[in-house]
């Protein structure tokens, strides 16, 4: 029992990384850690730029060292601050500039999963038209550290279903099953859309990466397309002609997509995607007698062309980049997998010359009397 | 009692007693005075049997303050000087046989033949009538009693208030007041060498385990010590191997000793004690309160899982707090990792010393509270907790966070109703500190399985101390955990083996 007992201390001694060297020897005092909380990778002349903010009691403080190596780079950071240890376990947002996208983005995510500290559910993001240097500086002197408007992005984005945001273990996952993967994309505000001076990121849809390396973007229009055919479109708010030269708006407030391949001979021959989409109607731009079935039919209509037209678009890149971004083969593996699995042609191959079909079919709710009557002042629309 | 009774020396000796001194063990006068020899508080009266024509002339003897002297002036010394009632009696048996037939008029009399047992009667409280060989002695007995109080440690909002008090007498009485029945057995037994302190093994026939109260009285009975006073002296005795987590449950409330009874349990009561023991303690049993019976079962089910919950809290939060801290900075929020470093920039102690330095001074701070007066431990908390804790915070000689988790983790200790347990729990939050400083989490984990292999170890009378989270169904689980309605609980606890198992229809 005591032997018993003695092992299992032993055991534990050794195998407790904390008495890594001596017991109470790989301890950190905590007033002694500076917390990262957004890092920024840019690359030039071969040469890792990490730019990291840290937390302060207001707003942010930023160090930015370059080396061979992203871990010399986040090692040698230590040289720029007078406390003891720069603690990367509390880093929740990744930055990627251009450069990195173009080379070096695969290295990245590789550091991230291999590193002690850097964990795998840190949001991953893409800077367009700009360095992540600057991303991470944006908030500059202010007291908001980039972290928040990070945050709030995220939160924002989702609002408008203009791209959504993946961790390092999603970004990796995806890479590893498809070759390709969707980034959150971020760009600086133009100094024209800031009002109050201070300086912002907003959202520029998605980065394309395929095979490693940045193969393109999707703006914010496509990238609700995007979303649509990943699954991800919970909430957005489509503008749309009603039919009448004006136009109106709705709330898309679910959907739901199904895969219907199709083979001959052993080949898969064509995809139909079929679409349904709940939407609420939102705001009208004119009066309209919504009593008319036809009309609440065209206001679907309307709808769905918009639709219809992102997520042909997102398919029409995606086909012409032959990187499947949106998953599509996990899909239609799904709908026939032992059909799928026999098919003479790879996938990968047959993908980017496969004919797709897109049916979108929206169900417009909430379109009831309360507008058959103008307000006064407000015009009916020609009858 | 002085009015009535002279004290007499020794030297002071009876014209007409026998020339040749009697044998050592012989009952008689002389001989109880030698063995009371230098006892101030001995008194031995001589009288006359019958009064002036009598010619028997026994002893009354007593210890003073022991007895009530108005009944032993009124029911006791009164008749025995009466000549109608033992007018020509000469032998001293048949004096001390009218005696027990009631011609005194004491409602308790027991006819003694030897020295030893007047002796003890003495010493329990009676005075003794004393002839040559035969006495006859009745229970006199002053009460010593602070009267029956409320209950200190043990509150109640809607239960019985009462308490036990230090005589044994009172407290079986209280539990008989409750318990009225034949099968309520006390079996008594004298404790220690010297102080012959009463003590009773308390069952009920016929639903306690047999065993159980036979096995208990085999170890009172086994019992050989100097003396029995306090109730720590008769634990180290009654129990196997004693734990810091404690194997029978104290309680001061009558009303809970009868309802641990009516469980299945066994029970000790000691003169001089003003609580009673409980056998098979079990870590759940010392969870449980008795006021919870009283209230709404949803209510107090969720006051009790607060109770479990602020147990773990009190023996985890220390060590989860420095574990965190020093290793793991990674499992705490950001916001919540930031507030504890900013709260402890400028300190200039590590997260080492300022935690177990706070967790000592807590416990200096309760100790003080504890042991000085009432008013006080009051100022004595509030110049430590309020002045020199706020100071100290402010002058950066320890941070508030650290202030918080061990004023948390001692609050938390407050709500568990036994206090034996609560001390416990607190040598384990030390130990589990100390753990976690050195291995970090894994540290923490085995200092958390060791604990549990060590109460696993431990049992109450055949019952395991952890009985019925190691050995029970589900439902006794729950029954340990929650407050079931009481027309659910049909069944007595299955742990404690009763002979009879149904409380109800």
């Amino acid at each position: 029992m005591r032997k018993g007992l003695a092992l299992f201390l032993a055991v534990f001694c050794l195998l407790g990384g904390c008495a890594d060297r001596a017991p109470f020897g790989n301890h950190r005092e905590i007033d002694q850690l500076v917390l990262v909380q957004t890092l920024g990778v840019d690359r030039s002349d071969g040469l890792f730029t990490v730019t990291v903010s840290t937390a302060a009691e207001k707003g942010q403080v930023l160090l930015k060292t370059p080396a061979v190596t992203l871990s010399r780079a986040m090692k040698e950071m230590q040289y720029y601050t007078e406390k003891k240890y720069i603690f990367y376990g509390h880093t929740r947002h990744l930055l990627l500039g251009p450069s990195v996208l173009r080379d070096g983005f695969t290295r990245c995510l590789e550091f991230v999963e291999r590193d002690g500290e850097l964990r795998m559910d840190t949001k991953l993001y893409a800077v367009r038209d700009g360095t992540a240097e600057d991303a991470v500086a944006v908030p500059g002197s202010g007291e908001e550290s980039v972290g928040d408007l990070l945050d709030s992005l995220e939160k924002d984005v989702a609002l408008l279903s203009e791209s959504h945001v993946f961790t390092c273990a999603e970004t990796a996952e995806a890479l590893a099953e498809r070759g390709s993967v969707l980034v959150s994309a971020v760009r600086l505000a133009e100094p024209e859309n800031i009002l109050d001076g201070e300086r912002t990121l907003l959202s520029a849809g998605y980065a394309i990466i395929a095979d490693g390396t940045l193969a393109g973007w999707l703006d914010t229009d496509l990238a609700r397309g995007a979303n649509l055919l990943l699954g991800l479109s919970d909430s957005d708010q489509i503008e749309a002609p009603d039919g009448q030269g004006g136009w109106f708006s709705a709330a898309l407030t679910g959907s739901r997509a199904s895969y219907q391949p199709e083979y001959t001979e052993g080949e898969m021959t064509g995809l139909r995607i079929r679409m349904e989409l709940q939407c609420t109607l939102s705001e009208l731009q004119q009066p309209l007698d919504l009593r008319e079935e036809n009309m609440v039919r065209a206001l679907e209509t309307g709808i769905a062309d918009v639709e219809a037209w992102r997520v042909s678009e997102v398919l029409h890149i995606s086909q012409e980049l032959e990187a499947d971004f949106c998953g599509l083969e996990k899909m239609v593996r799904r709908a026939a997998p032992m059909r799928f699995d026999g098919m003479k042609t790879p996938w990968r191959e047959r993908f980017p010359t496969l004919p797709i079909v897109v049916e979108i079919s929206v169900k417009l709710a909430r379109a009831y009397e309360g507008s058959i009557e103008p307000l006064p002042g407000v015009e009916r629309a020609a009858e | 009692m002085k009015n009535w009774f002279t004290r007499r020396s020794q030297e002071e000796k009876d014209p007409e007693a026998p020339k040749e001194p009697p044998s050592v063990d012989a009952l008689c006068p002389e001989n109880l005075a030698r063995v009371f020899a230098d006892c101030e508080d001995f008194t031995l009266r001589r009288i006359r049997l019958g009064g002036a024509s009598g010619s028997l002339k026994p002893a009354l003897c007593c210890l003073d303050g022991l007895v009530n002297g108005e009944a032993v002036s009124g029911d006791v010394l009164r008749p025995l000087t009466e000549e109608k009632r033992f007018g020509g009696i000469t032998d001293p048996a048949e004096a001390a046989d009218r005696l027990c037939e009631g011609l005194a008029y004491f409602y308790a009399a027991q006819k003694r033949g030897s020295l030893a047992e007047v002796t003890e009667d003495l010493l329990f409280g009676c005075c003794a009538v004393v002839f040559d060989g035969v006495a006859v002695t009745f229970e006199t007995k002053q009460p010593q009693s602070r009267g029956v109080e409320k209950a200190e440690t043990e509150k109640s909002v809607k239960g019985a208030k009462d308490a036990f008090t230090e005589v044994y007498r009172q407290n079986t009485a209280l539990l008989r007041q409750r318990i009225r029945t034949s099968d309520l057995k006390l079996s008594e037994a004298s404790l220690g060498r010297r102080t012959r302190t009463r003590a009773a093994v308390v069952y009920i026939r016929g639903l306690t385990n047999a065993r159980v109260a036979a096995e208990l009285k085999q170890r009172l009975s086994e019992i050989d010590i100097d003396g029995a006073l306090t109730a720590g002296s008769l634990e180290d005795y009654l129990l196997k191997r004693r734990s810091p987590f404690p194997q029978l449950t104290v309680t001061e409330k009558p009303d809970r000793f009868a309802l641990e009874l009516l469980e299945g349990r066994a029970g000790l009561l000691v003169d001089g004690l003003p609580f009673g023991f409980l056998m098979q303690g079990t870590l759940a049993q010392q969870m449980k309160v008795t006021e919870d019976r009283a209230s709404h079962p949803l209510a107090a089910s969720a006051l009790s899982l607060l109770r479990w919950a602020a147990l773990f809290l009190s023996v985890l939060l220390p060590a989860l707090y420095v574990v965190v801290t020093v290793y793991h900075q990674e499992m705490l929020p950001d916001k919540l990792l930031l507030s504890v470093i900013r709260s402890k920039q400028d300190v200039p102690f590590s997260t080492a010393a300022e935690t177990l330095g706070m967790l000592l001074a807590f416990e200096l701070l309760q100790e003080a509270g504890l042991r000085l007066p009432a008013s006080v431990g009051e100022t004595v908390s509030i110049i430590g907790a309020l002045i020199v804790g706020q100071s100290a915070v402010e002058a950066k000689v320890i941070s508030p966070i650290v202030v918080i988790v061990v004023a948390v983790a001692g609050i938390t200790g407050y709500t568990t109703p036994n206090q034996d347990l609560a001390a416990a729990a607190r040598l384990c939050r030390f130990a589990l500190v100390l753990l976690g400083l050195v291995l970090g989490i894994f540290g923490l984990v085995f200092g958390l399985i060791l604990l549990t292999y060590y109460l696993c170890t431990l049992e109450s009378f055949g019952t395991a101390y952890l009985s019925p989270f190691c050995d029970g169904s589900a439902g006794q689980l729950l029954r340990a955990l929650l407050r079931l309605p009481l027309s659910k609980l049909k069944e007595r606890p299955a742990a404690l083996h009763p002979e009879d198992v149904r409380n109800q229809k």
